[in-house]
Formats: C-alpha cells, sequence, structure tokens
C-alpha cells in the first residue's frame, strides 16, 4: 500500500506536460492523467504498464497539443503526422527562403563548408591514428617495455636480449611477453632477386598481441629450438609475391642464401616492427614482409641495445603496478650486472608506442579546427541575426496570422538544420579533396596513416558535428526569432531596425571571433616561427644533394670480409668515376641516422662501468665527403684493413663526456660490436686518431649523443648505405647505381634510394605539419573574424546614416565622423584581442613541448600579431567609414 | 459564428465526440472520465489537451459550460473541472444526429457491410 502511495508519474513527462499543457488548464489536466494512472497501477499493467501510459500521454499531448478540427481524421492511422507535416512544410518555407537569399546562403554555406571539412580531415587522420584501439585482443592489456638509463638523464632505449630474458623469467605482472627485432634479408629464388623487411621475433611474439594466422600457424616454443628454420609472411607479402596461393605452406623460400619453411600467414595488420633508437616501433606495412625466430645466439648480449618488447599484463594488473615490479627487477639486474649500471625499465602502453608521438600535435590540430569551425559558426549566426532583423517584418506578420512562437523558432531550428546538411555535403567534398594534401603533410612514418579515410565513424562524426554546428548558431536566431514585438515591428518601415539586444548579441559573436582568432594566429605564428628555426639549424654537415642507396650483401655469398670490401671499393670506383659525381661513400648508417647504440669501455680505466653510446661505421674520406668538420688528428685512411691497429675517430660531445680534459687523440676504445660480422678477424681495440664535431638533429632539441666511428675497412658490415653527392640530377644517380650495383653483382636486390633532402624533410614533418596547418586554419579563423568585424561595423554604419547626416550638419568634420566609426570597430577588437591573448597564453603551456628555439610566451608575437590583427581590423572598418564621411547630410535627412 | 452554431453540421467530429460523452457521462463528466470515455468507444488515441483544447472551444462557442470541484490526494492534490451540456449544445448534438441519421437512413445495411 505504501509502495503504491509512493508511485509517481515519471517525472520527466510530467515537467514536459506542465511545459506544454496550456495554462488554464494545466492543473486540470495533470490532475486527470495522474488520477487515471494510479487507477491503472491497480491494474495487471502494474506500475511499469501505468508510467510507460503516463509517458505515452505526455508525449501525445507534445505531438497533438490542440485538436482542430481536421485534426481527428488523421488521428486513428497516423501518429505524430501533425508535428511531421509542420517539420515538412517548415522545411520546405526555409528552402525557398534560403533559394530566395542566394548570396547569404552561397557565403553561410562556404564559411561554414570550410569549418567542417577541416575538422572532417583533421579528424579522419586524428581518428585512425590515436583515437581508434589497435587491432589486436584486449589492447589496452598490451604494453611496451624499454629500458632508461639514469646516467644519460633517463633516456629511453631499447633492450638488451639478455636483460629481457631476464626480465621474462621474474616478471609475473605480465601473461605473456615477447622481444622482437628488425630483420632485412634478401629472397632469392623467386625470379629478381628481392629485399625483404620484417621482424625477428621470440616465438610468443603473436601471441602475446594475440592474432592468429590466417594460414597455417603461427610461431611455437618449440620452433626456438629446432635446427630447421621457420618464417612467417606477411598478408601483404603473401599476395604480392606468392599469388595468395596456400599451397606456399610447406615451401621453402631462401633468404640471404638460407632456406626456411614457410608454416603460416599472419593477417594484414598493425604489428610492432623494427625498434629504433628514441625509441620507437615501426608500425608500417613495409616492415611485414616475413617474421623469422629471434637467432638463439644473440639473447646473451647484455650490452647491445636491439630490441623491442610487448607484453601483456595480466587482467586486474595496471600499468602503474608492472612499472613497479619492472623496477624492482631492474635494480637486481643492476646489482648482478656492470653492463646494467644505471639502467631501469619504463612500461608504456603500446598504444603510446603508436601514436604517442603525434597525438599532441593531432589533438592540437583538432582544437584550432574545432576553433574554426566556432568562428564560422558565429559569423553564421550573425549573419542570420542581420537578416532575422532583415525579416522582423515577415516575422511579425506570420505571428499577427497566428504562428506561434515555437513555431517560429522551430521554423529558424530548421532553417539553420538545412543548412547545415548543405554545408555538411560541401564540407565532406572539400576534405575528400583535402584529404590528399592533408596525408603529403602528415609525417609517414605515422603508424596507420593508411588507415585515414572518410568512412562511417568519419561520417558519423561529421554529421554530429554539423548538428552540434547548426544548433550553435541557429539556436540565438530561433530565440529572437520567438521575442519579435509583433506591434512595433508591423508599425517600423520595411527597412528594419535592430533591436538592443541582437546588437548587443552580435556584438559578443565578434568579439568571440576575434579572441578565436588571436590565439590561433598567436599559436600558429610561434609553430611557424619553431619550424623556420628548424630549417636554419646548422646540421653539422652538409645536406644538399646528397643521396642515400641501401645496400644488403647475403651473409652467405660473401663469407669473408675481404669480399665485402672489394664490393665496396669496386662500386665506389665506379661511382666516383662517374660524371657529375663529387663524392661517394659508403656508411653505416648516414649522418642522421642514429641507430647503433652499443656498448664499449675506455682502456686504462678499471672498475669504471662499460658505457653505451653510438658506433658508425664509415669509409675512409668520409667526413669530408660529408662537410663535417675534424677538429683534431686526421681522417681514416685508405690503408687500413683489419690487419692493422683498429682505429676510431670520436665526435665533440664524445670528448665532453669521457675526456673532459680535451685529450683524447691516442687513447683506446674497447668494444666488440664492430666485430660482430666476423668474430676475431677484426680489431675490438681502436686507437682514437680524430676527432669530428657533432652533427645535430633537426628538429630535435636535445644534445648530441657521444658518436665513435670506426673505419669500414677495418670493420666492414654486409648492410651498408652509400653515400652520393652528385650535381647531377637524383634519378640519373639513382639510376647509375642501380647500373653499377648489377654490374658488381646481379644478384644484389634494388634497394630503395633516398635523398639526404627528403631524410630531413621526414625528420621535421611533425613540425612542418603543425605549422603549415595551424597557420591555414589561423588565417581562416582571421578572415572570418575580419569579415564578422566589417559586417557589423557596416551594418551599424548604416543604421546611423540619418544620426551621422545631422552630425555633419551641425558642422562634424570628417575625420571626427572617421574616428567615430573607428572607435565602433576598436570597441570590439580591443575586448577580443584581451581574451584572445589570455587563450594564447592558456595554449602555450599545451604548446611548449611543440616549439624548437622560441618561447612559448614570446614576447614579440605576443605584441606583433594583435598589433596587426588591430591593423587589419581597423582597416576593415575604414570601408565603411569612408562611406559614411561621403554621407551628404540633406540626402541622409531626406532619407527619412 | 452564431449561425454555424445554430444549423449543426458545422460540428467536427471530435466536437461531437465530446458532447456524446458529456451526455453520457451526465453528472460525472470531467477531463479524466471524458478522455477515458472517448479513447474506450472510439479506440483512438486522444491526448488530455486535445481533450481540453475542444472542450474550451464548445465552451466558448456555448455550448458548454464548466464548474471547478475539489482537490484530491488521488490526483496529486489537484482540483476536476466537471463540464456540463448547455442546452444550446444539446440542440447542436441533437441537429448533427438528426442530419446524420436522414443520411443514412436506408443505407444502414450496406453500411454494416462496408
Amino acid at each position: 500500500m505504501d509502495r503504491r502511495r509512493d508511485a509517481h508519474p515519471p517525472r520527466l513527462a510530467c515537467w514536459l506536460l506542465t511545459l506544454t499543457a496550456a495554462a488554464r488548464n494545466r492543473e486540470f489536466a495533470l490532475g486527470d492523467l495522474e488520477e487515471q494512472f494510479q487507477e491503472m497501477i491497480d491494474t495487471p499493467a502494474g506500475l511499469r504498464g501505468a508510467r510507460r501510459w503516463y509517458r505515452r500521454q505526455a508525449w501525445r499531448c507534445v505531438v497533438h497539443p490542440d485538436a482542430p478540427e481536421h485534426l481527428e481524421a488523421q488521428l486513428p492511422v497516423r501518429r505524430g503526422a501533425t508535428l511531421l507535416d509542420a517539420i515538412l512544410q517548415d522545411a520546405r518555407y526555409g528552402a525557398r527562403s534560403l533559394i530566395n537569399a542566394p548570396g547569404f546562403t552561397a557565403v553561410a554555406v562556404l564559411m561554414l563548408a570550410l569549418g567542417i571539412g577541416a575538422n572532417t580531415a583533421i579528424f579522419s587522420v586524428t581518428d585512425a591514428v590515436v583515437l581508434r584501439p589497435l587491432p589486436f585482443r584486449d589492447p589496452q592489456q598490451l604494453v611496451a617495455v624499454w629500458e632508461t638509463n639514469r646516467a644519460e638523464g633517463n633516456q629511453v632505449w631499447r633492450v638488451a636480449p639478455a636483460n629481457f630474458v631476464d626480465w621474462r623469467a621474474q616478471a609475473d605482472s605480465f601473461s605473456e611477453a615477447a622481444a622482437f627485432g628488425g630483420y632485412a634479408a634478401t629472397l632469392t629464388g623467386t625470379g629478381e632477386p628481392v629485399q625483404v623487411k620484417g621482424g625477428s621475433v621470440m616465438p610468443a611474439f603473436f601471441s602475446t598481441l594475440g592474432v592468429q594466422p590466417v594460414l597455417g600457424r603461427s610461431f611455437q616454443p618449440s620452433d626456438e629450438a629446432t635446427d630447421a628454420p621457420v618464417v612467417l609472411l606477411g598478408y601483404g607479402f603473401w599476395q604480392s609475391h606468392f599469388g595468395g596461393s596456400e599451397s606456399v605452406l610447406g615451401k621453402s623460400v631462401t633468404l640471404d642464401a638460407k632456406p626456411y619453411t614457410v608454416i603460416g600467414v599472419m593477417p594484414n595488420g598493425v604489428y610492432p616492427a623494427w625498434p629504433v633508437n628514441g625509441p620507437r616501433v615501426h608500425f608500417q606495412r613495409e616492415y611485414q614482409d616475413v617474421w623469422r625466430i629471434y637467432p638463439k645466439e644473440y639473447l646473451s648480449y647484455r650490452d647491445s641495445h636491439v630490441m623491442g618488447v610487448v607484453a601483456r599484463l595480466k587482467p586486474g594488473v595496471t600499468v602503474e603496478q608492472a612499472q613497479k615490479q619492472m623496477d624492482l627487477i631492474a635494480a637486481r639486474l643492476e646489482k648482478t650486472y656492470p653492463a646494467d649500471k644505471d639502467e631501469g625499465a619504463l612500461v608504456r602502453p603500446l598504444m603510446d608506442e603508436v601514436a604517442g608521438s603525434v597525438r599532441p600535435a593531432l589533438l592540437i590540430l583538432l582544437g584550432a579546427v574545432g576553433a574554426v569551425l566556432l568562428v564560422a559558426c558565429s559569423n553564421v549566426t550573425g549573419l542570420l541575426l542581420a537578416r532575422l532583423t532583415a525579416r522582423r517584418h515577415e516575422i511579425a506578420l506570420r505571428c499577427a496570422l497566428g504562428a506561434g512562437r515555437l513555431a517560429l523558432a522551430r521554423q529558424f531550428l530548421i532553417e539553420g538544420l538545412l543548412l547545415a546538411v548543405l554545408s555538411a555535403a560541401a564540407g565532406v567534398w572539400l576534405a575528400y579533396e583535402g584529404q590528399g594534401m592533408l596525408l603529403r603533410l602528415v609525417p609517414q612514418d605515422i603508424p596507420r596513416l593508411a588507415d585515414a579515410g572518410l568512412d562511417m565513424r568519419v561520417l558519423a562524426f561529421t554529421a554530429g558535428v554539423s548538428l552540434l554546428a547548426a544548433l550553435i548558431f541557429a539556436l540565438a536566431p530561433a530565440w529572437s526569432a520567438g521575442r519579435v514585438n509583433v506591434s512595433s515591428a508591423l508599425k517600423e518601415t520595411a527597412r528594419g531596425s535592430e533591436s538592443g539586444r541582437s546588437l548587443h548579441l552580435r556584438d559578443l559573436l565578434v568579439v568571440t571571433q576575434i579572441s578565436l582568432a588571436v590565439t590561433l594566429t598567436v599559436g600558429a605564428m610561434l609553430l611557424l616561427q619553431s619550424f623556420l628555426r628548424m630549417g636554419q639549424v646548422d646540421l653539422g654537415f652538409r645536406r644538399e644533394n646528397l643521396l642515400i642507396a641501401e645496400v644488403g650483401l647475403s651473409a652467405t655469398k660473401y663469407t669473408k670480409w675481404q669480399q665485402v670490401v672489394s664490393f665496396y671499393r669496386q662500386i665506389l670506383e665506379k661511382v666516383r668515376n662517374a660524371p657529375g659525381v663529387a663524392s661517394a661513400h659508403f656508411a653505416y648508417d648516414h649522418p642522421l641516422d642514429s641507430n647503433w647504440l652499443t656498448g664499449f669501455s675506455i682502456e686504462g680505466r678499471p672498475g669504471e662501468k662499460t658505457d653505451s653510446v653510438q658506433l658508425k661505421i664509415v669509409t675512409p674520406g668520409y667526413f669530408t665527403g660529408m662537410g663535417q668538420r675534424l677538429l683534431q688528428g686526421r681522417e681514416f685512411d685508405e690503408q687500413e684493413d683489419p690487419s692493422r691497429p683498429g682505429v676510431a675517430i670520436i665526435n665533440e660531445a664524445f670528448v665532453r663526456r669521457y675526456f673532459p680534459d680535451g685529450h683524447a687523440i691516442g687513447k683506446t676504445i674497447l668494444s666488440g660490436a664492430a666485430s660482430y660480422a666476423w668474430p676475431g678477424q677484426v680489431p675490438q681495440r681502436f686507437e682514437i686518431v680524430g676527432i669530428v664535431n657533432d652533427i645535430h638533429h633537426p628538429g630535435l632539441e636535445t644534445k648530441a649523443d657521444p658518436f665513435f666511428y670506426v673505419c669500414a675497412w677495418q670493420s666492414p658490415l654486409r648492410e651498408m648505405s652509400l653515400l652520393v653527392r652528385a650535381s647531377a640530377d637524383s634519378a640519373a644517380i639513382g639510376r647509375m647505381v642501380r647500373k653499377f650495383k648489377s654490374e658488381v653483382d646481379p644478384d644484389l636486390p634494388i634497394a630503395k634510394i633516398t635523398s639526404m633532402e627528403s631524410v630531413v624533410s621526414e625528420a621535421v614533418a611533425q613540425p612542418r605539419l603543425n605549422a603549415v596547418l595551424m597557420s591555414l586554419f589561423s588565417a581562416l579563423a582571421l578572415l572570418l573574424a575580419l569579415v564578422g568585424v566589417y559586417g557589423l561595423v557596416a551594418f551599424w554604419v548604416g543604421a546611423r546614416v540619418r544620426e551621422v547626416g545631422v552630425r555633419m550638419a551641425l558642422g562634424a568634420t570628417r575625420t571626427s565622423v572617421l574616428a567615430l566609426v573607428l572607435r565602433r570597430g576598436a570597441l570590439l577588437l580591443t575586448p577580443g584581442i584581451v581574451v584572445g591573448l589570455a587563450g594564447a597564453l592558456f595554449l602555450s603551456r599545451v604548446l611548449r613541448m611543440q616549439l624548437y628555439g622560441i618561447s612559448a610566451v614570446d614576447p614579440l608575437t605576443y605584441v606583433v600579431v594583435p598589433a596587426a590583427i588591430v591593423s587589419v581590423g581597423l582597416l576593415a572598418c575604414l570601408i565603411p567609414a569612408r562611406g559614411a564621411t561621403r554621407v551628404e547630410p540633406m540626402v541622409a535627412l531626406r532619407n527619412e | 459564428m452564431a449561425s454555424r452554431t445554430e444549423r449543426g453540421a458545422s460540428l467536427g467530429e471530435f466536437e461531437q465526440l465530446i458532447l456524446l460523452a458529456l451526455l453520457r457521462l451526465h453528472d460525472n463528466a470531467y477531463g479524466a472520465t471524458i478522455h477515458q470515455e472517448v479513447q474506450k468507444r472510439t479506440r483512438r488515441p486522444i491526448s488530455i489537451s486535445a481533450v481540453y483544447t475542444t472542450l474550451d472551444r464548445l465552451t466558448e462557442k456555448g455550448l458548454v459550460e464548466s464548474q471547478v470541484g475539489d482537490p484530491t490526494p488521488r490526483r496529486g492534490g489537484r482540483r476536476k473541472k466537471f463540464f456540463r451540456l448547455m442546452p444550446e449544445g444539446a440542440e447542436a448534438l441533437s441537429q448533427s444526429y438528426h442530419v446524420f441519421r436522414e443520411m443514412t437512413r436506408g443505407l444502414e445495411r450496406r453500411l454494416e457491410k462496408l
């Protein structure tokens, strides 16, 4: 009984009824429904049925608020028909009124389409790269684990294989974990030799990720132990080189002259591959040709940081808990092994590896396009309000003819929706057209970039954004339309004059536009200056006209170091003698590459820890050829070979860190890394014979790493890059290099040839993306805001022709009239600038990480940008102001 | 306006339904009962607002009069508004009924079969 007494009709429905019912009957109607509701609770329908019934009644009252005579005929068949009919009628009316004002419609649609299009395009990339979950089982459980080094300011490093083996044995936060490294090999026996790229992975790699093969089986722990090597193929490679044939299973393929049995094909996906220092993991499809098992013999290395690690957290274990455990394990290892001195471990979500570096950039851009859309929306609101003023007469007439306030507001909302639909269509088209440009600007090594496109998710986003935009820009006019004072509007002349309220609203809109534009422009200018500074940075070598051709010699064919050296010498001789070639060298790898972090120690410093530095292997003359300066000592010469004592050249950073007194020449470095391909045959002690300047990485404000260089004639590698500086065009040089290569060794695969310019360009792709797009968006916002200022001031002047006429008749000078109009403009600009600068200061906190060589609160930018915007804004006011000064007092007065 | 009511034929269908409900409910005719009565007999979903709008209009035409009753707890402490047929309303209803009957005379069987 008590329960029943507590039973109230649904609150929302009650509220809806209270809102919609006519005031004089509200009490009775609500009482009647409540009475029926209470009766219904006692029937089999019960409380739930009664509540449902009540909600239906409330809805019916909204849809059929009144019962005009013709209503009944439609009642039984089409519920809700009246509202739908009214909406359709509104839509038809709205379409007619948009068609009748083609200028207004075109401008509004253009502004909104630019805003919506930019949002769609940026969202499509952000969604594909940052927002979508990884295509693995329970991707939120996947983490990457790295090593860190306290001595290097907690720099994050790749993982040494032996450390991984210990982690795996000791950590119980993970249900599975696997290490992986890059793998490149030459595939022969299937026609033209091909260079394939993929991964050397632990057997648990795919089961950790939770990916099943589309064909055959994945790796098993037993594959590690067996002597018969097996490979998995990537889906794309299987399609392109084996025609997607199932008979590939069990077939033997020859990689670097070694036979492997194909056991399966993995689906197309985004697999972590090729960890590089930074550290970063490449996820591109070009690293998904093949996977093999990580060679056992490397698993004992503790001072070569070469691997990436993926692990799956046990259910319920957080990243923080895993991090705590890894800290303990790393501390334990540090005590046990000298090579692990100062080293820690870092656990972070795998998603951060995929998107981490670009996430802030893309989110900033998404914010920027959001601001552009807001500016566009408020501009359209301004236009609609201005139009509303012109339509006051029409609105008043409709009111007088019986249109309700709600109906008028609905009419304006529907017109807004029509505009939004048109703009969304145009915006999607713009996004589709602009996407090519956007994708070229975006750093190409962003994983999953290829997945960006206008799919259903993106279109749903566009629909949502457009709807939101429509609500934003149509709400104010709809509200104002409902408040038009019928009698005064009807008495006015058809020319119309503006009510104070809507003018204040338009002021507010223009101020909003200016402030958003100021914030965006300050941000854009900071990013642009930062990007330009990056371009001017002295990299420490000459990047002009430098081509890079990767070479990978087969391990089974080139079994002796002499063969390798002889191959390189022959190629260099041919290339250097070719026309247009200024210099040619082999190196592992090009100057901006810093991917070989290796352990070393300095002879005569017992007890000192072995440290890790960058190693490069280069042919004699490399430094001269690259334009690096030799600061002390000598370069490598052509006579170096493994039988002579090893020599090394170090950079300034090396000297700064390990020889603070500056006396480095003549000292000896011990490192086994360069000899891994020819153990016992090449030197492991290197006397320092020279010092060269540091190389700076464009876009990175960090200090240069310590490097030591070893001569390629003493420690040759099978994988090196040919660096050619040539005055001839790059395509011709490319052809020539390919030709020479096939003359010397026809089995050598055609390697990728890139230019140093493109490497540099790729290195600064992200700052460029930020700079270019932010400049574009801020220019757009600025233009729209200026249009807003101009429009409002022009309108204001137009409405004051009479006042100006009177003033001039009473002796006001042109200058004073000009000042009057400019003051009006300044009244709009000043608050906009102030709020905008405050916004920019707020934005600077986000932007700080993206800037290079410039402070986020750079005073000059904070002065120049507002000053420029004020000047341009006042210029925009000058046009209507000049018009005002030309007013003939008599004409103006007669007009009234 | 008055001449239209006099002829009665101008009563809308829904107005007729409401007046018929008043006739049937007699002393117990208020929003809830009228609403239920019309819905039950016509088997059509009808909103309570539509009932009141029509009753308002009939009152304006002078066909119906209303009287406010006491609040009851079952109505959440709200009052009832009772409606009563005025002689003019009864007249209009009767006219409508006669017109309808004249028009349907002799068609009863065929109408039943439709």
